[in-house]
């Protein structure tokens, strides 16, 4: 499967002076999270292909091309025994490690370069939440680890919604916007197991054990939204997945969600104050629920009906998930 | 961070309260109670939002800790604060508006939400 007909709309273009370098033998893939740029070195082509596939802005191309990165990782194949190998990931903060596999090297590096870029954009509000955006506006979905997000936001992009973020709504507190943050969709186990029921699968997506100990299942977005595009936000909605739960949405004042938002951002610290004025803002241009569940295509079908979306036709993951083929651009 | 809200009991004197020590005399306080510069205020909707920048906390009041709140100038005693809600509330006693007024005191000086 090509790049192109994962129907990435955002790939970097190079400025054409260098597209004659594109049939080089790729050495660095470069990773764009809005102002954040992550540069990726290997002697590994087919680890730099799988980054590249798993961020929708990502670019292949030689190292040498790139610009300065905010942050850059080297990636080293050495051979162990008569068939093994090891992937040794440094970085430029010093940090690394070493990694039996590809897929478990992969992992790591998604893991430090969505951290990483969560470091570099705390300029902006930082919240823990799922985000997706349908008619030019932004729909945040805030919740601890475990609450449902990724899955919920991986069904709603499925279902023809815009993806901006699994896990960090990037606001601008000064428009009252989000804007995409488009990183690999990391669902765990037990999300995995939910889309898949609820989605026709026939490949498998990353699967790896990140750093933190978790088992995860890292998926290509599908649809993401235009890079840098803000989106004003519209809705916001507290995911609550509970056994025997019909898919139910209750409103919930604003000062409660104001609260919310405040309690699953990362960075509230570093804006103070003015960050609870931003949230009160934000708020108060919402429409605030509680989205209960436990079906997730039910859940699908009530964000739709809340935004005025044509109910969800299903959908099949095979053409959305991750591809190690060919990724170079067209 | 954490949030929570802060609500007056729905309870009238006689309950236990405040932190599990049963009513009794109101509690010695400054004569005149003052908000911690540290805590931001906002009106959301009608309800008053807290954000403690210092313990990072957020406080959702409903209607009398807001107002209780906004009192909290510099300038009101406790005991003024009872006759503003009173004339506020004339349906209410002043004993219970008395006890609800030190307890949402109380829980503005364990959040550590006033001025010491």
């Amino acid at each position: 499967m090509s790049r192109r007909a994962l129907g990435r709309a955002v790939a970097t273009v190079e400025p054409p002076s260098r597209r004659g370098r594109t049939t080089e033998r790729p050495d660095a893939v470069v990773v764009r999270l809005l102002s954040f740029t992550a540069r990726v070195t290997s002697d590994c082509p087919a680890l730099l292909r799988d980054i590249a596939s798993l961020y929708p802005t990502a670019s292949v191309g030689p190292g040498r091309s790139a610009g300065l990165p905010t942050v850059w990782f080297r990636v080293t194949e050495t051979s162990v025994g008569r068939r093994g190998r090891r992937l040794t990931v440094r970085a430029s903060d010093g940090q690394g490690g070493s990694f039996g596999s590809a897929d478990q090297a992969l992992a790591y590096l998604a893991y430090q370069i969505d951290a990483a870029a969560a470091v570099g954009l705390a300029r902006y509000l930082l919240i823990h939440s799922g985000a997706v955006a349908h008619g030019g506006s932004a729909i945040l979905m805030p919740g601890a680890s475990g609450a449902g997000k990724s899955t919920l936001v991986a069904a709603l992009a499925l279902a023809g919604f815009r993806y901006l973020s699994d896990e960090l709504a990037v606001v601008d507190g000064a428009a009252s916007a989000a804007l995409p943050f488009l990183k690999p969709l990391c669902l765990k186990a037990g999300g995995w197991t939910t889309l898949q029921a609820a989605f026709d699968t026939r490949q498998s997506p990353l699967n790896a054990v990140r750093p933190d100990g978790e088992q995860v299942f890292y998926l290509v977005p599908p649809r993401p939204c235009a890079l840098e595009r803000r989106l004003p936000i519209r809705s916001i909605l507290m995911p609550v997945r509970r056994t025997g739960a019909d898919a139910v949405l209750a409103p919930i004042s604003r000062a409660q969600t104001l609260a919310e938002l405040a309690r699953h951002s990362l960075n509230l610290p570093r804006h103070g104050p003015a960050a609870i004025e931003a949230l009160a803002r934000v708020v108060e241009g919402a429409a605030c629920y509680t989205l209960t569940y436990e079906d997730l295509p039910a859940a699908v079908a009530t964000v739709s009906t809340l935004v005025g979306r044509r109910q969800p036709v299903r959908r099949s993951l095979s053409r959305q998930l991750r591809s190690t083929t060919d990724v170079s651009r067209a | 961070m954490t949030t929570e809200s802060l609500s007056l009991p729905e309870q009238r004197p006689g309950v236990t309260s405040r932190q599990g020590r049963t009513d009794g005399p109101a509690p010695e306080r400054p004569a005149r109670v003052r908000r911690a510069d540290h805590v931001a205020a906002r009106f959301v909707e009608g309800e008053l939002v807290l954000y403690d920048a210092r313990r990072q906390r957020v406080h959702v009041l409903n209607a009398t800790a807001a107002a209780t709140w906004q009192l909290c100038d510099g300038e009101h005693t406790c005991a003024d604060i009872v006759r503003a809600l009173s004339a506020s509330y004339p349906g209410e006693s002043k004993s219970a508006i008395e006890q609800d007024v030190v307890e949402v005191l109380d829980l503005f000086s364990l959040e550590e939400l006033l001025h010491t």
